[in-house]
């Protein structure tokens, strides 16, 4: 069926609107032609930057907004007045955002007025190390602070193991220029550790389905959206991705929410199915059980199945490939001649999906018929006990996911014809983030796969636009980012990243290690440990083992914006420059979790920021503080210091590279990387009047089909490689007389590590009788990825304080809580099932799972030096675990649904410390 | 030439941008909200739902602060603006109470630092004492939101219409039957409609959203 649909196209008139010509030009061209012509004159009409009454005579300046940590930025505009920062607005050049702000940008400007900020270097004169201790800082110049830090990491290196300094990154780094894994690795250290991540979990099975770091959806063309334990972008308070779902919610798209809570998108969506907490695999499960035992095949996209996926290939008794003896390719069995052949034999007439088969003497079955085998037990009623879903739920929303895929119908773009299947199945940390996360992931790359929906318009796609789906020589998606295992080594990492090669990150790890590193075979400990932009104890599960292992190390140094939890232990605070008081860069953008529409997913940009404004207290450039510190410490210059890293990071060509054995500031290397990869028109002088260069892909380029389309490639459906990486790590335990990696039950470990997703079950499942209930989080609006001090920033919080009831309260089911006696304002201990615990006030409410606790954004924070605003509520990653068993062996992720109970402690609002 | 707005609650998640926004625009100090987005919940569960009902002045058609205000320092302006003529408003704080919607805030204190106790930012300290705008947040004075008449006469928008990232927000000319906003509010109900104030900022599918 082909079929012709226009779509009103915001990108294409966002840039015929400023007289872009280019539309439909290659990248490449693109890049080489520069930014849409015209793009210099603001945009036209009733939208754009007003200056307040009274303080005219300043000047809007174009800056990054980075107030989340969202890698796909908005831009924006600064209005500075004799130096004073006093309005800030959204970037009319900026198509994904369409000029616009969120809550957190809008409040900005309370966040580089911070009295609560690092005003200057620190020293720490107090030893003593807690939460409870005061540091004792005295204002040093920076000069001694740099030099102490120089001096200990010289020592460091004069005792002959760099591994002994560790450095810890947030989202922070993501402007910076110098990248936190280049200076680590000048320094000779393996150690850049990210503090994030454990707890968001969203990249393994893009990175195996997709070859992108994330994913993201299309809702240019969806009419059906399936979401799981996820965000279109309403849920986070996105600006891109509230413009997204808000466009296709008017066009008639229907949006069906899968969440224990009702949220924000829940209310704008068609239909809200309740589900109890860490309960997703099950429903996703099941919904493979309709589609391949309830539905007939011919609802199926089989041709993506057979042509596009290998389902087909076959799968011998070692669960693996069987792969033709001659050419080591992978076998597939032509159901027509009846015979078997390798998975790219021109002469094939049709792929076998069922059967099983013998092949000189092995037997083998197609990789489908093993799916549809594994999915046979997980029926609707099955998975009922553990998502209280009714099955017939469970059958009509799988029945409407594929009937809205369309299988069949086409859609042609700049000429290019693509398979249109606008159904989108998505899942996101809230899902990911369990004992099973991993293969949740797995799962509804199935399902999206199963009717064709993955990577073309309408569907499930990679966040990156581009040729990603390159083959390896079994003719599949080769892996990529996440997807390449880390090689073995022993003895292991102090991160364990070795026992878990798939890991997003793994910094709780690290932090239980230093304290016993003997435990798992790790032969050195931390002398030094840096920080920057990161708080790996509030963002860390059992925050307690983190404050521990910080007491044991040695020397600490933070970059830091403001002072937190981990900046209490450290011995020297290098104070960090705000992001209207630095540079800033960033290239490809692109990296969205949430819906996309047109003009998400074809502009790409170069961003840039410069000051706008001196800085407010005696503050510096992050990139400039580790350019100093090299210089400092011995390994800015020559072969293999950090100008080298650099100019590899951020692929300088020769004409712009850095002199090995020149020192350089932040501002002319980001002039060397825009002129080098966007032409010499497009020197720091440019970014005077703009934030941005864009990159405008054509409507066909920004679906990854385009770049491999028919025949070009195949998606893994079936985890071949990962069943294979676990295989080797099997060998490699063995190898040094462990059956898993230390702390593990063996069965417990490698039940994750199977080809097609099962169910595991919980980990705490025997604690049901005693913890009766399941806590979950989730992120506010206000509260995006915890960057940008959100919680701090009074503009932000003061709204959420005066007129949304549920925040920084439990939620409870109001049932739940007449049960068990409680009521509204009850004040309750929480108690994990593993010994966690935390306190807070009760919201009795109807919008919640009666088996569910619900603990909304990110609060209860302990730094003495805070802001105090951010004390108050609870802090729910006192409740996560740590333990081996209870975590995601794969990603890494920690169980963000653990089973808890509650202690009534009285009544009564109010802050927890 | 009637300035007014329709508010598409099927769009609105409630994010509270536009509070920010308001804040940010008009420099309001802390406890002075001219733009609420109320967070509450309607229905049992399951058949619950999370609501989010954006709410600030309504500039009504016969606003009843206007009445009730005894300098005429309230006025209603040919455009549809209801203005307060800070000169004029001695603080009584009749209109507030006259208010149907709860729009109106009387300044009873100066400004307060929002960190306190940290002095002022240097943008506060410009913002709400510095500056010869339009508002003045002064000790004694009755105000709310304005529609961001500064913004109006400089051919822009009110800055909680220019940042919705939903584009819940239409805002222009109710008088212009060609203008998006008038075909909106053809469908659009006002609320407190009983109060006889006629609102000019309405809303589509209110009654849903009030649990009706």
């Amino acid at each position: 069926m082909a079929e012709s649909r226009s779509s009103s196209n915001i990108a294409e008139a966002f840039w015929k609107q400023r007289g872009a010509d280019s539309l439909g030009q290659t990248a490449a061209e693109m890049a080489a032609a520069g930014p849409a012509a015209g793009a210099d004159t603001p945009a036209a009409g009733p939208v754009g930057p007003i200056v307040p009454p009274g303080l005219e005579g300043g000047q809007w300046k174009p800056v990054m907004c980075k107030l989340c940590g969202n890698k796909t930025w908005c831009t924006a505009r600064a209005y500075v007045k004799d130096g004073i920062l006093l309005s800030f607005a959204g970037d009319p050049e900026n198509a994904a955002s369409g000029g616009k702000l969120c809550n957190r940008g809008q409040a900005a400007m309370m966040n580089v007025y911070n009295p609560y900020r690092v005003k200057a270097p620190m020293k720490r004169t107090n030893p003593n190390k807690g939460l409870d201790e005061d540091p004792g800082w005295v204002e040093i110049s920076w000069d001694e602070a740099l030099d102490t830090v120089a001096l200990k990491m010289r020592e460091i290196a004069e005792r002959g193991d760099p591994r002994r300094f560790a450095h810890c990154f947030g989202f922070a780094s993501w402007a910076n220029i110098v990248s936190d894994e280049a200076f680590c690795r000048a320094f000779g250290s393996p150690y850049d550790i990210q503090g994030r991540g454990h707890l968001c979990p969203v990249h393994i099975g893009a990175s195996f389905v997709n070859g992108t770091f994330l994913d993201k959806q299309d809702v240019e063309y969806a009419n059906y959206f399936l979401t799981i334990g996820g965000s279109l972008g309403p849920n986070t308070g996105s600006a891109h991705g509230m413009r997204a779902v808000a466009r296709a919610l008017e066009r008639g798209m229907k949006l069906v929410v899968v969440d224990p809570r009702m949220s924000p998108e829940a209310a704008q969506a068609d239909e809200w199915i309740p589900i109890r907490p860490g309960g997703d695999l099950a429903f996703t499960l099941a919904m493979l059980h309709v589609m391949l035992h309830e539905l007939p095949i011919t609802d199926l996209d089989v041709r993506f199945i057979k042509e596009r996926s290998n389902l087909p290939y076959l799968i011998g008794e070692d669960k693996l490939y069987l792969a033709d003896v001659a050419s080591g390719k992978p076998l597939v069995w032509d159901s027509v001649t009846a015979e078997a052949k390798t998975f790219d034999d021109p002469t094939i007439k049709d792929f076998a999906l069922e059967g099983e088969y013998e092949i000189g003497g092995r037997r083998a079955t197609p990789a489908f018929a093993l799916l549809k085998a594994r999915m046979a037990e997980y029926t609707p009623e099955w998975q009922e006990q553990h998502t209280t879903v009714p099955p017939e739920t469970i059958r009509r929303v799988t029945r409407d996911f594929v009937a809205a895929a369309e299988v069949g119908a086409t859609i042609s773009l700049d000429g290019a014809v693509f398979p249109l299947r606008p159904a989108v199945i998505k899942s996101e940390r809230g899902a990911y983030s369990t004992t099973h996360g991993a293969y949740q992931h797995f799962a509804v790359k199935i399902v999206a796969g199963l009717v064709g929906a993955t990577d073309v318009p309408g569907g499930f796609l990679g966040s990156e636009q581009g040729p990603l789906l390159s083959p390896g020589p079994d003719g599949v998606v080769s892996p990529k980012q996440e997807a390449q295992p880390v090689p073995w080594h022993m003895p292991p990492s102090i991160d364990l990243r070795e026992y878990y090669p798939h890991r997003h990150t793994s910094p709780y790890l690290a932090w239980k290690t230093i304290l016993d590193p003997e435990k798992y075979g790790v032969d050195h400990n931390l002398d030094m440990l840096m920080v920057y932009g990161s708080n790996p104890i509030h963002s860390n599960c059992t925050p307690r083992h983190a404050i521990e292992a910080f007491k044991k190390i040695p020397f600490m140094v933070e970059i830091a914006f403001l002072y937190d939890e981990t900046s209490q232990f450290c011995d020297i605070l290098l104070p960090e420059s705000s992001i209207f008081e630095r540079y800033g860069l960033l290239e490809y953008g692109d990296h969205v979790v949430h819906a996309a529409d047109d003009a998400i997913l074809r502009t790409r940009t170069l961003q840039v920021s410069k000051p706008v404004i001196d800085p407010a207290w005696n503050t510096r450039q992050a990139d400039d503080l580790y350019i100093e510190i090299a210089e400092r410490a011995g390994f800015l210059y020559g072969e293999g210091g950090l100008n080298a890293h650099i100019n590899r990071t951020l692929d300088l060509c020769e004409e712009h590279k850095l002199d090995l054995d020149n020192k350089y500031l932040t501002a002319d290397i980001i002039d060397r990387v825009a002129r080098c990869h966007y032409g010499e028109e497009h020197g720091l002088e440019y970014f005077d009047g703009h934030a941005l260069i864009p990159e405008l892909l054509s409507k066909a380029q920004s679906y990854n089909f385009y770049w491999y389309p028919w025949g070009k490639t195949r998606h893994p459906l079936y985890f071949n490689h990962f069943y294979a990486n676990g295989q080797e790590l099997k060998s490699n335990l063995a190898g040094i007389g462990l059956e898993a990696p230390p702390g593990w039950d063996p069965e417990g470990f490698w039940k994750h590590w199977e080809p097609i997703p099962q169910w595991v079950g919980r980990c705490d499942e025997a604690y049901a009788a005693e913890y009766d209930l399941r806590a979950m989080v989730w992120t506010t609006p206000q509260t995006r990825m915890c960057a940008g001090d959100q919680i701090g920033n009074p503009w932000v919080r003061e709204p959420v304080k005066a007129f949304d009831p549920y925040d920084y309260r439990i939620l409870i089911n109001s049932e739940t809580a007449r049960r068990k006696g409680l009521e509204d304002k009850s004040r309750v201990r929480v108690e994990a099932f593993w010994g966690g615990s935390t306190e807070g006030v009760l919201k009795t409410t109807e919008l919640i799972h009666p088996e569910a606790l619900g603990f909304p954004g990110h609060h209860g924070f302990k730094g003495q030096l805070r802001n105090p605003i951010t004390w108050e509520g609870p802090d729910f990653n006192d409740l996560l675990s740590d333990r081996e068993g209870e975590f995601d062996p794969i990603s890494c992720a920690t169980d963000i649904t653990p089973r808890v109970r509650l202690v009534p402690i009285g009544r009564g609002e109010g802050g927890v410390r | 030439m009637r300035y007014g707005m329709v508010i598409d609650l099927s769009k609105c998640s409630g994010c509270m941008s536009c509070d920010v926004a308001c804040k940010r625009e008009n420099f309001t100090p802390p406890g002075v909200h001219w733009s609420k987005v109320h967070i509450y919940e309607t229905g049992r569960y399951p058949d619950s739902k999370l609501r989010a009902l954006p709410t600030h002045c309504m500039h009504c058609e016969e606003p009843a602060c206007e009445k009730a205000c005894p300098t005429g320092a309230t006025v209603l302006r040919p455009d549809g603006v209801v203005f307060i003529d800070n000169d004029h408003c001695i603080g009584c704080g009749y209109c507030a109470m006259a208010c149907p919607y709860e729009a109106r805030v009387l300044n009873r204190h100066a400004p307060r630092p929002y960190h306190e106790p940290h002095d002022f930012t240097p943008f506060e300290q410009i913002g709400y004492f510095q500056r010869l705008g339009i508002v003045e947040h002064g000790k004694g004075v009755i105000e709310k939101c304005t529609f961001c008449l500064h913004r109006l006469e400089q051919g822009s928008l009110p800055a909680c219409v220019e940042t919705c990232p939903a584009g819940a927000r239409v805002f222009g000319d109710l008088d212009d039957p060609n203008s998006d906003v008038a075909e909106l509010a053809k469908t659009a109900t006002p609320r407190l409609e009983e109060e006889g104030t006629k609102p000019k900022v309405l809303y589509t599918r209110l009654a849903e959203h009030l649990g009706y």
